[in-house]
């Protein structure tokens, strides 16, 4: 998968979770800037990225996932 | 930022984030519940950042759980709290994540509104067989809580009360082979008779004298009454009783029993004493939560009504457990006091 392809559909699973269009997504998409990003949306991420990239993430990575580019370091060490 | 098991040495932020955010208990509870002194680690996980703070905490009561020939390490987890604010988003279910990879069986029991909210969502299921069932004794209790409280007029409600209390009273069981016998803890050789209960009882969560005189005995509150079942000279099972005080009024509880199942009119009497022995202790209702028919049974047989499920919430479970519906539950398995 490329770069490219990872961000596409991480931004997707942003945009089906938070219900924000994908252009709206950029690269400091967080808690902080997007609206109803709470403890519970946080773990509808998590699953619908284990889901999306068939992952598991370990239990240090999960409050780690809370940017685009972190989502994206962490599921590239998932290969 | 880390996930780190709670020792003895933990740094004394962890304990004032238990105090604040969980729950008022005092080192002495966090100690026993989580066996700091005996130094069994794996108990307890907490999040700590790299200036000191406290994300979040999760404690497991572990646990072993007995489904016939099979047997599972499993585990209550209890405690699990975030820091308040957006800073803690996914701290909870990476503590959640970290306790499910130390036992085989992960559960909870009810739960608040956001785990409630949160374990669906992480393809936790839940089953609602265990129930609380409720005996109400005082005029008090009658008249605030129970049947009559729906009147418009206190004070006829409160004669009412009264006169209902008279023919609520229980009557002192009647003395034949079974009998109850209070300890101050359970002796080791009580693990005899447990051996013959878990076959009878199981799937069941571990009810050994060790595990007992933890739950119970060794409570740093106190407040717990053990008790065994005899029947003529021998021990045939346990009881534990609970009195304490709840929003005004003085609560019993049927904490746990066992007995000889197969022993016709034993469930019910055994019931009986109990809410009898707590009668005597002058409390205005009693409390028992029961997942199985035969205790069902023999509490409605006593007069106890059903108040409410108690989900009880579990993630996976190993080949040939069965599950959680069909298990023996109690309060020794959910009481508040350990959560």
């Amino acid at each position: 998968m490329t770069t490219d392809d990872m961000r596409t559909d991480i931004i997707t699973v942003f945009s089906e979770v938070f219900g924000v269009a994908p252009e709206g997504v950029g690269d400091d998409a967080g808690p902080a800037t997007i609206d109803g990003w709470n403890s519970v949306r946080h773990v509808e991420l998590v699953v619908a990225l284990e889901e999306r990239f068939d992952c598991m993430f370990d239990p240090e990575e999960v409050p780690e996932l809370t940017s685009l580019q972190r989502i994206e370091e962490i599921l590239r060490r998932h290969g | 930022m880390s996930i780190v098991t709670l020792e003895t040495a933990a740094p004394g932020a962890v304990f004032d984030f238990l105090e604040t955010t969980v729950s008022r208990r005092g080192p002495e509870h966090w100690r026993w519940k989580y066996q700091l002194d005996r130094g069994l680690p794996g108990r307890a996980f907490y999040h700590a950042a790299s200036d000191g703070t406290v994300g979040g905490f999760v404690g497991l009561l572990p646990t072993t759980l007995h489904a016939g020939t099979t047997t599972a390490r499993a585990a209550w987890f209890v405690d699990w709290a975030t820091r308040p604010g957006d800073g803690s988003v996914g701290i909870g279910v990476g503590l959640l994540r970290r306790a499910e990879a130390a036992t085989d069986v992960l559960l909870t029991l009810q739960g608040s509104a956001d785990t409630r909210a949160i374990l669906p969502k992480l393809r936790w299921q839940s089953t609602d067989t265990p129930a609380t069932w409720v005996r109400r004794l005082s005029a008090k209790s009658l008249v605030e809580r129970g049947p009559l409280r729906a009147s418009a007029l206190r004070v006829p409600a409160r004669v009412a009360g009264r006169i209902v209390e008279r023919f609520s009273r229980v009557t002192r069981p009647e003395s034949g082979d079974l009998a109850l016998e209070e300890v101050e803890r359970f002796a080791p050789s009580y693990d005899a008779v447990w051996e013959r209960r878990r076959v009878e009882f199981a799937p069941l969560m571990e009810r050994s004298s060790a595990q007992l005189n933890f739950m119970c005995a060794d409570y740093p509150g106190g407040g717990y009454r053990c008790l065994l079942v005899r029947d003529r000279d021998e021990i045939a099972g346990h009881v534990v009783l609970r009195v304490d005080e709840n929003g005004g009024s003085r609560r019993g509880r049927i904490i746990d029993a066992l007995w000889e199942r197969a022993r016709a009119g034993a469930a019910e009497w055994l019931v009986h004493s109990a809410t009898w022995l707590l009668q005597e202790c002058g409390v205005d209702y009693i409390e028992c939560t029961a997942s199985t028919d035969d205790l069902q049974q023999a509490l409605r047989a006593c007069r106890f009504r059903r108040r409410h499920a108690v989900p009880v919430w579990y993630h996976r479970l190993p080949a040939g457990v069965p599950t959680p519906d069909t298990w023996f539950i109690t309060y020794l398995d959910c009481d508040r006091a350990y959560r």
